[in-house]
């Protein structure tokens, strides 16, 4: 134990975390001034400016990503916890679930076969190889989830955490003149497919929107969440 | 660099309670939003009051209490083999406690919140690793196009049009149609 102990490099532990959060700070903020700028506004995400910030300062600082992920365990190691969390907001609108029963389930469940399966035609029809068929499939559902169940896949966590990202960017900035051109009004329907296709971005978005929409995307977003990670691992594992 | 530093922190520490608000709707379906990004406004009507301080004795017993359950539910998982997500296990047994007690304890509240609010600092360390995939993704731009944008926008109008097809009888969309929407959202 006290060997471990001492083979870590505390100083750049240290230091590594302690610039992860300053700079994640520092993107949470230009993603908040840069609100009125509607258009680009979902691809300031913090996680893609910080992402890319870091991976400049590693390739300047030449610290290799598998140096860099030692000393940030303790921000991975959170995640699990954080994750678990979800059961939360998922509690706080079991009354909607309660009251729509099948009229909510019924377009959840569509969206939770529908995104993959149109994701992966399109991966399948252009002959890409299996591991990137494979992490394409959790495109729709919240980053820590969609992480874990592709690597339970035989996807890659990194690039699926990519992947989900960009759909969510897609759909929040894509989402609302789509409702529009199809004539969708009812703010909880928005809600709804925002949640369960674009899951946490889209949720960000739907709050904009409305407190309805934004409840019924939060349901939306738990529900095609924890579905698609318990089944995918069954059906592909 | 160093002056900047404790200004950072101070707001960082706002960051934290800014994420606590919590709303109730006055629509036919009584539901609470869990609002659980920082990176939206808070609601205009509600008086800060209702934006609750961090108590961050109960945020480290919930803290324990979700790494317990995340840590319980990998090592079961280990021993039985099944190849389940350890935290989709989590939110399972977490939701059917919540359903036992019949409510969120503080504990709980206090932790989940800030936590889920700033999920994205958490997976930062996995997403780095994507320099070492770049050749994967520049060697397939159509099909990832088409797998991303495409198949995204499709499912969205279906699933959209779905919904509101299963539940225009039920006017639920009156509480708020007589606010006009806010510009530049």
């Amino acid at each position: 134990m006290l060997t471990l102990l001492n083979d870590i490099n505390w100083m750049a532990t240290l230091v590594w975390l302690m610039v992860t959060v300053i700079i994640y700070i520092g993107a949470l903020h230009l993603y908040k001034i840069a609100k009125p700028l509607w258009f680009i506004h979902p691809a300031l995400h913090p996680l893609i400016v910080s992402t890319l910030l870091i991976i400049l300062l590693q390739s300047w600082t030449h610290t290799s990503v598998s140096e860099y992920q030692n000393y940030t365990t303790l921000l991975s190691a959170l995640l699990g916890p954080a994750t678990i969390a979800l059961a939360v907001p998922l509690y706080k609108q079991l009354n909607i679930l309660i009251q729509m029963n099948w009229r909510v389930l019924v377009p959840i469940s569509v969206a939770g076969v529908l995104s993959p399966a149109l994701s992966w035609t399109c991966l399948y029809l252009l002959d890409s190889p299996l591991n990137l068929q494979m992490t394409m499939l959790v495109k729709s559902i919240t980053t820590p989830l969609a992480m874990d169940a592709a690597s339970a896949i035989g996807g890659i966590p990194s690039l699926a955490a990519v992947f989900v990202i960009s759909t969510g960017i897609v759909g929040a900035i894509c989402g609302p003149a789509l409702f529009a051109l199809i004539g969708v009004h009812n703010q909880a329907a928005q809600g709804t497919a925002l949640g369960a296709v674009s899951h946490a971005v889209g949720t960000a978005r739907a709050i904009s929107i409305g407190e309805q929409c934004s409840a019924f995307a939060t349901l939306a977003l738990c529900m095609n969440g924890i579905a698609t990670s318990l089944i995918l691992p069954m059906l592909f594992g | 660099m160093i002056l900047s530093l404790p200004r950072l922190q101070i707001t960082f520490i706002i960051n934290f309670d800014f994420t606590l608000v919590l709303t109730s709707s006055k629509s036919k379906i009584e539901s609470k939003a869990l609002i659980i990004s920082p990176l939206a406004p808070p609601p205009q009507n509600t008086p800060s009051k209702f934006s609750l301080r961090i108590n961050l004795f109960q945020f480290l017993i919930g803290l324990f209490l979700l790494s317990f359950l995340f840590f319980v539910a990998q090592n079961l998982l280990l021993q039985v083999q099944i190849n389940v997500p350890p935290a989709s296990l989590g939110i399972a047994v977490l939701f059917c406690g919540l359903l036992w007690i019949k409510g969120v304890p503080k504990a709980i509240s206090n932790a989940a919140n800030p936590l889920l609010a700033h999920m994205s600092l958490f997976f930062i360390p996995a997403i780095v690793a994507i320099v070492n995939f770049i050749d994967l993704i520049v060697a397939f731009p159509l099909a990832l196009f088409f797998s991303i944008v495409v198949s995204t926008l499709v499912s969205l109008s279906i699933t959209a049009w779905i919904s509101q097809r299963l539940m225009h009888k039920l006017d639920i969309t009156n509480s708020n149609s007589d606010k006009p929407p806010r510009e530049g959202d």
